[in-house]
């Protein structure tokens, strides 16, 4: 429900986020690709060159002032995710949104929130047709959306553009920043054992994670879809083995549309690495 | 700190209130497994709605208890927030509170550290609200009700029990427009009716309320 969430907003955001009519707000309605907003958005791409067929990455870098943050794609008990549509010429098609690892913001009155300080890049892989012709321009557009917040919230937004030429072969492009960023995505597996371990009608879950090498500062991030309510997060960890309990609910009234949720366990490596995975817990018993 | 969040969580977590609020905080590191046993009265759907005394913008004292055998519906406000912003251009809280006028007592509640009640007076007066605006600075009333976000709504009915606690709709983002499910318009509309309300519980949306820190 979350990614469908995430989706529709994804396919809405283009429409701007009805978040920004605020009348009498003075500075903080011009918050649109004007210079005091507090989130500063481009676009790169791994290539200076396109080669026909051959997939490549775009980037949209947020960069975020002091003290302000933008949200994950479960925002946690407030917020809303960073939402980016891409668009090109016909023939291209899109991969999805990656997200790199979050963090933890602390709000008063222990309001989770889960998102990105200071400097983030969400890639894009971008698969272009086989049949563009030599020497042509190609432009690729990114509608982005977000919600940056500090003490107060303010929502922004704006199309990013590139323009890239055909090639017979790619040229690579901004090659360190799209590596140091590819780090940073979860891994879908191959960092941990996991198993999990009981149903929603006990309303608590287990979760635990066998690490190839000792880690540290352990984090769970869960992804509920509306339905459900994951709550009461418990995370013990010793070395290499790490236990998650979480109490999970059905909302009263609603329906869960997925037997699993969807989550991610961040922990730091021996070298003070943060590295993740994705671990998609069983729901039903 | 970390240890009291868990506890809090776990709190709730027993009372099932967190359910309304989405994730607790993530758990980082090793937690110990005691939690104080300090709770304070809580709001749980189904369970007897907490009782409040508090400001109005004008200063006059108004309690929960004033409007017993009344259907209450509560609508965390901060009037800088985006979503509220949203609604009150949308006109969607203002237009509920006067469909059922009469029917039900709309009270709005700021629980905003930095907000005194001529804040709330202004929000008031410059969106034409019906309905009055409690001043819960100190927060205390919003802890107890588990208030995350701005708009957050708690609907009591009337023999006091919290019949629903939520989100205002299922539209976070604004971009649904007519196909948007209005949750406390569907509360009010079986609670009038005399029935039971389906959707009890739903994901609050929003600026998290601005708690004194």
């Amino acid at each position: 429900m979350r990614s469908v969430c995430i989706l529709l907003f994804f396919v809405l955001a283009a429409c701007g986020v009805a978040a920004t009519d605020r009348p009498g707000e003075g500075v903080e309605s011009q918050h649109r690709a004007t210079a005091d907003h507090p989130v500063k958005a481009d676009l790169l791409a791994d290539v200076s060159a396109i080669e026909p067929g051959k997939p490549f990455l775009v980037g949209v870098r947020l960069k975020m002032q002091l003290e302000w943050h933008v949200y994950w794609k479960n925002p946690g008990d407030s917020g809303l995710p960073v939402t980016l549509e891409p668009s090109g010429p016909a023939g291209f098609t899109f991969g999805a949104m990656q997200w790199p690892l979050p963090v933890e913001f602390n709000q008063p009155g222990d309001i989770a929130g889960y998102g990105y300080t200071g400097l983030v890049v969400f890639p894009i892989e971008v698969r272009p047709p086989a049949d563009l012709s030599n020497g042509a321009t190609i432009r690729i557009a990114v509608k982005a959306a977000w919600l940056a917040c500090r003490d107060v919230c303010i929502p922004g937004g704006e199309t990013l553009e590139l323009s890239l030429p055909v090639a017979d072969k790619a040229v690579v492009s901004n090659e360190a920043l799209f590596a140091e960023w590819r780090q940073k995505l979860p891994f879908e597996k191959g960092y941990a054992t996991v198993k999990s371990e009981g149903d929603m009608r006990a309303g608590e879950l287990t979760v635990r994670l066998e690490w190839t090498e000792p880690v540290r500062s352990v984090q769970f991030f869960p992804v509920p879809e509306a339905a459900l309510s994951v709550t009461n997060v418990r995370v013990e960890h010793r070395a290499r083995v790490t236990t998650i309990r979480f109490d999970a609910k059905v909302l009263a009234g609603q329906k869960l549309l997925s037997g699993e949720l969807e989550s991610l366990v961040v922990a730091t490596d021996p070298s003070g690495t943060r590295r993740g995975i994705t671990v998609p817990v069983r729901l039903a018993g | 700190m970390k240890t009291l969040s868990i506890a809090t969580a776990m709190v709730f977590g027993v009372f099932g209130v967190a359910c309304a609020s989405g994730p607790a905080a993530t758990g980082s590191a090793v937690v110990a497994a005691s939690a104080p046993a300090a709770e304070p009265a809580s709001a749980v759907v189904g369970a007897a709605a907490p009782g409040f005394s508090l400001p109005d913008s004008t200063g006059k004292t108004v309690s929960l208890s004033d409007y017993a055998g009344k259907i209450v519906v509560l609508e965390w406000v901060n009037p800088e927030c985006p979503f509220v912003k949203r609604h009150a251009d949308a006109g969607t809280m203002k237009r509920l509170a006067e469909k059922y006028d009469g029917q039900v007592v709309w009270l709005g509640i700021n629980s905003s550290a930095h907000h005194d009640s001529a804040a709330n007076a202004k929000w008031i007066s410059d969106r034409s609200l019906p309905y009055a605006i409690l001043n819960d600075q100190s927060g205390a009333v919003g802890r107890s009700y588990n208030a995350r976000t701005t708009p957050h709504m708690f609907v009591i009915d009337a023999s006091g029990k919290l019949a629903y606690a939520g989100a205002i709709d299922d539209d976070s983002n604004g971009a649904k427009g007519a196909s948007a499910v209005n949750y406390v318009d569907a509360a009010l509309a079986e609670l009038t009716a005399g029935k039971p309300v389906t959707v009890a519980e739903s994901k609050p949306y929003g600026c998290s309320v601005k708690y004194a820190k």
